[in-house]
């Protein structure tokens, strides 16, 4: 990425949202250029051609997380995605979440349910002791896979187990992991994954709520409009006009992730953890918050200085990080902390990148 | 220590050694004020006579805009006193004391000192 003035910037704030390669933006292009139309509608060749490549990438996603493309419902992002699940099901009982949740899979729950709230040890990584009898009176867990802050990799699995066999299903807020790792959904065994295609390289305005089929032709629909009427799952939760174009760049994206491999993206991605974890831990008065084993996210303070200032210092060198709570208060307010500077990685980012934040870092 | 021009050392000083810094014992009118985006925080103090400030301070935690620009501020109502005019300052009051240019997230910094006050006068 260059600077207006043609300096390379680097760009430290994937987690935030991630950049997108040329092939996304050509998707998108070709889209608006050569058949622009809407899906399920005309009776015409551009109609059909991008019906058949929004449901093409219906069919990807659910490839790419191992799940049905009957299951895979298009959404704005996971915030959405949750907020669906939130507001359709309704079974009675009360919601486990963790100290770590990002205000998307906190605040959806708090306004509608009484909520039980996982404390992390001071590892950062979930304290799971006693879970058994925290999940009594529990009907939904809502838990993150990679925390964006911390960069704690859940156990999944074993929070499902454990889960069903209290009687209560698993909604996973996936943004941090899909793109950085690979999400088999059947292998989790949870009942409900959300994620938003621009932190995986795709476009903005497009998220995936992954959810059991069973489930959702329980459910009634979310949004009520166009394109719904009389239909099953997924199409009844796709009411109006879908972001056809942030679809077809989410697939393109998918395709992407794919040649690159997944495993390889995340052995770039934990290699470059690790020598930013190693390179961080080595500058004076500055504490990292979080395990060592994690995704590529990294929170971290400087004794007296503000995490904005940090920020603008950066920024003026041609770095980008984010600082600020990072919509997670609970977390922030768990660590004793009020901000935190967090960088995050992917695949674009070397140890370059690193090297060059250590040394303005080394300026302070 | 971050590099800086003489502007940012004013900025730098202001915002970590303010004289302004503290509480008065004999405030007519207090107010805090938060961002809820960043979590920082302000309060300001206010002794009011007839028509003019007499005193002021505030107490804060934020990063080096916010606290800078509240010393800026607290400075400016103490030289300035007279209420009506205090009444009046607005964003550019605040960027022209801080003469330095913010990015539009840091002028939200910036801004909280303004808001407090706007507050602490209503």
């Amino acid at each position: 990425m260059l600077s207006k003035k043609g300096r390379k910037r680097i760009y430290l704030d994937s987690a935030s949202t991630s950049l997108k390669p040329k092939q996304v933006v050509d998707a998108v292009v070709d889209f608006y250029q050569n058949y622009t139309a809407n899906v399920h509608r005309g009776i015409y060749r551009e109609s059909e051609e991008a019906t058949q490549k929004y449901e093409g990438v219906r069919e990807k996603i659910a490839k790419f997380i191992n799940a049905e493309s009957n299951e895979i419902i298009f959404t704005k992002n996971t915030t959405e995605a949750i907020n669906l699940v939130a507001k359709t099901w309704t079974k009675p009982g009360k919601i486990l979440i963790s100290v770590m949740e990002h205000h998307s899979n906190y605040l959806p729950w708090k306004e509608l349910r009484e909520l039980v709230i996982l404390d992390i040890n001071d590892n950062g990584e979930l304290d799971l002791t006693g879970l058994d009898k925290k999940l009594e009176g529990v009907s939904l867990v809502a838990i993150t896979h990679v925390s964006n802050v911390l960069g704690t990799i859940n156990p999944v699995s074993e929070i499902v187990r454990k889960a069903h066999k209290a009687g209560a299903l698993v909604l996973v807020d996936g943004a941090q992991a899909v793109g950085h790792m690979k999400v088999d959904i059947k292998k989790l065994g949870c009942d409900f994954y959300c994620f938003s295609g621009h932190k995986m390289l795709g476009p903005s305005g497009v998220g995936v709520l992954w959810m059991r089929k069973s489930i959702a032709e329980s459910l009634s629909p979310f949004l009520l409009g166009g394109g719904m009427v009389g239909q099953d799952t997924p199409h009844k939760f796709e009411a109006g006009t879908p972001n056809i174009e942030g679809v077809i760049g989410l697939g393109a994206a998918v395709d992407y992730l794919n040649k690159l491999g997944i495993d390889k993206i995340r052995q770039h991605e934990k290699a470059l953890t690790e020598y930013a974890l190693k390179k961080l831990s080595k500058i004076k008065n500055l504490t990292i918050y979080g395990p060592k084993k994690r995704g590529a996210i990294l929170a971290f303070n400087i004794a007296g200085i503000h995490p904005h200032d940090l920020a603008s210092f950066l920024d003026k060198q041609g770095i980008a990080i984010r600082a600020g709570h990072h919509c997670a208060m609970p977390l922030h307010e768990r660590l004793g902390i009020k901000s935190s500077a967090r960088v995050s990685f992917h695949i674009y980012n070397t140890a370059k990148d690193i090297d060059r934040l250590i040394k303005c870092l080394k300026q302070i | 220590m971050l590099k800086t021009d003489l502007t940012e050392e004013i900025i730098l000083q202001h915002g970590r050694f303010s004289l302004y810094r503290g509480r008065l014992k004999d405030a007519t009118f207090s107010a805090v004020m938060e961002n809820p985006l960043c979590g920082d925080s302000l309060r300001i103090d206010l002794k009011i006579g007839k028509d003019e400030v007499l005193d002021a301070a505030f107490e804060g935690e934020g990063c080096l805009i916010s606290q800078a620009a509240a010393s800026l501020l607290i400075g400016k109502v103490k030289k300035i006193k007279d209420l009506k005019k205090i009444r009046k300052f607005n964003e550019k009051t605040i960027l022209k004391l801080l003469r330095v240019e913010l990015t539009l997230s840091r002028v939200q910094c910036a801004m909280l000192s303004l808001e407090a006050l706007r507050k602490v006068l209503k």
